[in-house]
C-alpha cells in the first residue's frame, strides 16, 4: 500500500515536470557584436513567438542598439554585456540601428531581425 | 558660376545636396522624402515668420541649411511628423530665442538637442562622404576664417580620446566639425574667441560622451557652448 503510494506520488511529480519542460518557452539566445561600424551578425532570424535574449557587447566605444518594432532602446558598453529579452511574437522583417553616435560611419551601422 | 560660390550659403547648399544625393542609393524612398518634407517645412517656417514681420518674401537659404541638417542628422527610421516638427522647432529658435535681437543658439543644433534629450535616433545619415566633407569643410573654415574653432575643438577632443583609447580620426563626426560648428551667426568671430568656443565644445563633447552617452554628445556640447555665447560676447565685446 505505501509502495503504491510512493510510486502514485512519483507519477504524478513526472508527469507535473514534463508540463513544465513543454510549457516552457523557448529561449532563443543571440550574440550580437557591435564594433565601428558594424553589427555582427547584422541578420538575426527567429520564430514567431519565440522568447528572444540578445546578448549586446561592443569591442570599442559606447554603441547603441535600437529595434523600434519591439520598443528596444539600449546602449552597449565596452567590455559589458547588455541582455535584452523580448517575445517575438510579430511577424515581418523589422530594422535595427546604432542609436548612439560612435564615429563618422555610425550611420551604416545597421542590421535586421526577421521573424518567420 | 563665379557668383555662385561668392556666397557661401551657395556653396554649403551645394554640398549637403551632393552629400543627400551620394546616401540616395543606400536608403530607400522614405529617406528622400524625409529629406525633401524637412528641407520645405524649414523654408516654409521661416518664410512664414519673415513675411509676418516683414511682409516681404526672399529666398531662405538659412532655411534651406537649417533643413537639411536636422532632417539629415535625425534618423529617417523615426515617425514621419519629426522632420516635419524639428525642423520648424529648429527655425522657431532662431526666430524667438534671441539677446540684443540676435539669435545665439545655433538653430539646427537646438532642435537637435531636443530630440537627442527626447532619446530620438540621431544617425548622422548626411554624413555620407568624408573626403567631400573634409575638402569643403577646410574651404568654408578659409573663407570663415574659423581656424581657432576647428584647433581649439579638434586638438583637445583628439588627446582626450586617445588617452582614452579612442581613435580620434574614426570618433569625430566631420559634418559637426565643417558645417555645425563653424556656422557663422552663432560662433563667433576671431581667432581666440573661436579657440575658446572650440574648446568649450570639446570638452563639454567629451564630458556627455563619458557620462551620458545615450544623448549624442556633439549636439550637446554644442548646445552648451551656445549657451556661454552671452558671456563670450561680453569678454570680447564684439558682434557675432
Amino acid at each position: 500500500m505505501r509502495t503504491q503510494k510512493i510510486r502514485l506520488l512519483l507519477g504524478l511529480l513526472l508527469v507535473t515536470l514534463s508540463i513544465c519542460v513543454q510549457a516552457a518557452p523557448k529561449i532563443k539566445i543571440c550574440k550580437i557584436q557591435a564594433s565601428q561600424f558594424k553589427f555582427m551578425p547584422s541578420t538575426i532570424t527567429v520564430n514567431k513567438n519565440d522568447h528572444v535574449r540578445m546578448i549586446l557587447t561592443s569591442t570599442d566605444v559606447t554603441h547603441g542598439f535600437k529595434l523600434e518594432a519591439y520598443d528596444i532602446n539600449t546602449k552597449i558598453e565596452k567590455d559589458k554585456k547588455t541582455v535584452i529579452n523580448f517575445v517575438a511574437d510579430k511577424v515581418g522583417t523589422f530594422p535595427f540601428i546604432c542609436s548612439v553616435y560612435c564615429g563618422s560611419g555610425h550611420r551604416s551601422m545597421k542590421g535586421t531581425l526577421i521573424v518567420k | 558660376m563665379m557668383r555662385l560660390f561668392k556666397d557661401i550659403k551657395n556653396v554649403v547648399i551645394l554640398l549637403l545636396l551632393l552629400l543627400f544625393f551620394i546616401q540616395i542609393p543606400q536608403e530607400n524612398i522614405r529617406f528622400v522624402l524625409w529629406i525633401l518634407t524637412g528641407v520645405l517645412f524649414a523654408v516654409i517656417t521661416d518664410l512664414a515668420i519673415y513675411y509676418t514681420q516683414h511682409k516681404k518674401l526672399f529666398l531662405p537659404k538659412s532655411a534651406i541649411i537649417t533643413g537639411f541638417i536636422v532632417a539629415g542628422i535625425i534618423s529617417f527610421q523615426e515617425p514621419f511628423w519629426m522632420t516635419i516638427l524639428f525642423p520648424i522647432i529648429a527655425i522657431a529658435a532662431k526666430h524667438v530665442i534671441k539677446i540684443h535681437h540676435k539669435h545665439f543658439l545655433n538653430p539646427a543644433n537646438t532642435a537637435l538637442f531636443i530630440a537627442t534629450l527626447f532619446n530620438i535616433s540621431l544617425s548622422w545619415s548626411l554624413e555620407s562622404n568624408i573626403y567631400i566633407l573634409i575638402i569643403a569643410g577646410l574651404y568654408f573654415v578659409y573663407r570663415l576664417k574659423k581656424w581657432g574653432h576647428i584647433l581649439g575643438f579638434f586638438i583637445p577632443l583628439s588627446v582626450l580620446l586617445l588617452l582614452r583609447g579612442t581613435n580620434p580620426l574614426l570618433m569625430i563626426s566631420w559634418f559637426f566639425l565643417f558645417i555645425m560648428l563653424i556656422e557663422p551667426k552663432t560662433s563667433g568671430i576671431g581667432f581666440l574667441r573661436g579657440l575658446i568656443f572650440g574648446t568649450i565644445a570639446s570638452l563639454s563633447s567629451f564630458v556627455i560622451l563619458i557620462f551620458i552617452p545615450q544623448y549624442d554628445f556633439f549636439v550637446f556640447g554644442l548646445f552648451i557652448t551656445n549657451l556661454c555665447n552671452p558671456l563670450l560676447d561680453k569678454l570680447f565685446s564684439s558682434p557675432r
